[in-house]
């Protein structure tokens, strides 16, 4: 069960659907893309070259109707961070994968005629087809004329014109269960590397597939059942994030002194009142229309932080508009408008560009003074510059490193080439030790201390939490979960129970940490190899130097501090 | 006595400030108590007092300014 991959050579157009490799047993989502990246693409590989592949992986619980089991992982090496890189998101097209019986898509070699294609998947298995048709074009128009060829129950993976340029910005895209496609893989360049191999779309269409059945469909639903009992019970689950989306969090930093403000010199924000989660949800519910305050980004979510941000006219503007979106294009560009902060989102999600690294672009560009901070309509003009191809919007697009270079800006949130998410590092200093010590550089999603009981402004249990949470983030990843599912968790143990019994087998929640130690392990080997070493498991300096006035902090853990 | 000012920002709770008198000492904790704010394990609340988290140990002091939000993760 599940243990089909999709080949595609695109040196010689060629598609094969093979088992998984021997030895790989039950391992999925981020576990299967470094593992299968690990293996197959030299530590030394070119990002956008020909030894370079590009994985795609669900989870093991993919396709059934455990709340928040859809998580899509691709992975590659990364031409952001140069290191072994892997990056998830919701939507529809994991589900799909898995009703097919793929645990895996590999994408590998580099057409030889420069030429567009796309992949076809449905019951009969693999085709490419070309798609010079979609060269160019931006994501929504993309999955429209998809939908007109294909269907509207399919499920797309995409990219814009971005990763088309082979952008360092570029993420890829999938669509939601109502066929907007908004669910990026956003960070580290991993839509560059599609549009390396000349692939504009994945196109997974399930119809007539006839998905195997759980190997014990009676327990596994009755976990199923408890998952969501859970999910309901837990004030974040239940109320927090189904009413105010991932806004929520943005009160929380703020009243932290972490929200990152002006390109990170402070971590409060004076208009956070326009932007937070109360703002979101009554912006959208005073609106109405098209808006929708709660909404399940893949199949069979109870948590539904998703949302639907409507225009003035009541017409969709967005969908999801979320926290590190909001923090990063709104208080890190002094910009506390929710319509300009949705427009700006709107417009990296049709170019297709990650959010995140395009906010911390942009402000340093505005610290260069190119754009004032808080100037929205320069902000905008600048945003459109990605997807018109201006110089500075290639500057943006190739993301804050590349920013701070052309603009001679040393003041640049970034670690190990990848931007900040929406967490000032002084101001929650185990994000600061993830951002440092990840395999991923700078990344929320790969150990979020935000629920550890620490003092977060004080180095002291830092180093302990953030492993905690890597570990924790790794074995939600490795499954294809989502990780907001794991505060609804009471008991992680019934995991391996559902893994167990759809797959007939006995394991463990001790394997599956395994197997998440693991993959962290086999993931810091390869950036070893690939010359990435704990040299670079620092923050830039002016972190170090330069207090975060909101919190009156540094962040002061140091290279011993970390190996601690 | 000690007064400090306390903003709650939780479901089920009523928004907007207000200022607690409390005795000299008085821990985070025991102010969760006073308001009838329950912490579970793991911690359910995020407790920020002038612009610093604390943990239920931490003791208050004469107008310290108190914000009482959900323990989040994730965006």
């Amino acid at each position: 069960m599940l243990d089909k991959v999709i080949r595609v050579n695109m040196s010689v157009l060629a598609v094969a659907e093979e088992k998984l490799p021997a030895g790989y047993g039950k391992i999925s989502g981020r576990a299967l893309t470094s593992r299968l990246v690990s293996d197959e693409v030299p530590a030394t590989a070119d990002p956008l070259g020909p030894r370079n592949k590009l994985v795609f992986a669900c989870g093991l619980l993919a396709g059934t109707s455990l709340s928040s089991a859809q998580r899509l992982s691709a992975g590659a090496k990364s031409p952001l961070t140069g290191g072994i890189k892997e990056s998830n998101a919701g939507g529809v097209a994991a589900f799909r994968m898995a009703r097919l019986g793929l645990r895996a898509i590999v994408l590998e070699g580099l057409p030889r005629d420069g030429r567009s294609y796309l992949l076809k998947v449905d019951k009969n298995g693999p085709m490419i087809e070309p798609a010079e048709d979609l060269a160019g074009l931006g994501v929504y128009e993309k999955a429209s004329r998809l939908y007109s060829r294909y269907g509207g129950r399919v499920g797309l993976i995409l990219i814009g014109p971005a990763g088309e340029r082979r952008q360092l910005t570029a993420g890829i895209t999938n669509n939601d269960p109502d066929g907007s496609p908004g669910r990026f893989c956003g960070r580290g360049g991993l839509g560059a590397v599609m549009g390396s191999k000349g692939v504009l779309a994945v196109v997974l269409d399930d119809t007539g597939a006839a998905p195997e059945k759980a190997a014990r469909p009676e327990d596994f639903n009755r976990k199923v059942k408890q998952v969501a009992a859970w999910i309901r019970e837990i004030p974040q689950t239940a109320e927090v994030f189904p009413k105010y989306g991932t806004a929520a969090m943005l009160n929380n930093t703020n009243a932290l002194g972490a929200l990152p403000t002006r390109n990170f010199s402070t971590g409060t924000f004076e208009g956070a009142e326009k932007i937070n989660g109360f703002a979101v949800h009554d912006t959208i519910a005073g609106r109405g229309g098209e808006g929708s305050t709660t909404h399940a980004c893949m199949p069979g979510c109870l948590i539904r932080c998703s949302n639907i941000f409507p225009g003035r006219d009541g017409k969709a503007l967005v969908s999801p508009l979320e926290y590190e979106t909001i923090g990063l294009l709104g208080p890190n560009c002094g910009i506390d408008d929710l319509d300009v902060v949705a427009r700006l989102n709107y417009l990296c999600n049709d170019f297709g560009v990650d959010t995140i690294e395009v906010g911390c672009a942009l402000g340093v560009v505005m610290e260069a003074g190119i754009i004032p901070f808080g100037d929205a309509a320069g902000a905008l003009e600048a945003v459109e510059g990605i997807g018109g191809d201006t110089m500075l919007g290639r500057i943006i697009a190739s993301g804050s490193v590349s920013a701070g270079k052309v603009f001679g800006i040393r003041r640049v949130p970034a670690v190990k080439g990848q931007g900040m998410p929406a967490y000032d590092p002084r101001g929650m200093k185990g994000l600061g030790v993830t951002y440092a010590t990840s395999t991923m550089g700078a990344d929320h999603t790969a150990g979020n201390t935000a629920r550890a009981n620490v003092r977060h402004h004080l180095k002291e249990g830092q180093v302990r939490a953030s492993r905690g949470a890597q570990a924790g983030a790794t074995l939600m990843d490795s499954l294809g979960l989502c990780i907001m599912l794991g505060a609804g968790l009471k008991d992680r143990n019934i995991l391996a129970g559902l893994v167990s019994d759809r797959f007939g087998c006995e394991t463990s929640l001790e394997e599956l940490q395994a197997v998440a130690g693991e993959t962290l392990a086999i993931e810091k080997e390869f950036n070893r190899r690939a010359g990435i070493t704990e040299a670079h498991d620092r923050l830039p300096e002016f972190f170090y130097d330069e207090v975060n006035p909101a919190c009156e902090a540094v962040f002061d853990l140091f290279d011993g501090d970390l190996e601690a | 006595m000690i007064t400090v000012s306390i903003q709650i920002m939780l479901p089920r709770f009523p928004g907007g400030g207000r200022n607690l008198a409390l005795g000299d000492g008085c821990t985070v904790g025991e102010m969760l108590a006073r308001l009838g704010i329950e912490i579970s394990r793991p911690a359910n609340l995020l407790v920020v007092v002038n612009g610093k988290s604390c943990l239920p140990d931490d003791c208050l002091g004469d107008g310290d300014k108190v914000v009482i939000l959900p323990m989040l993760c994730g965006g």
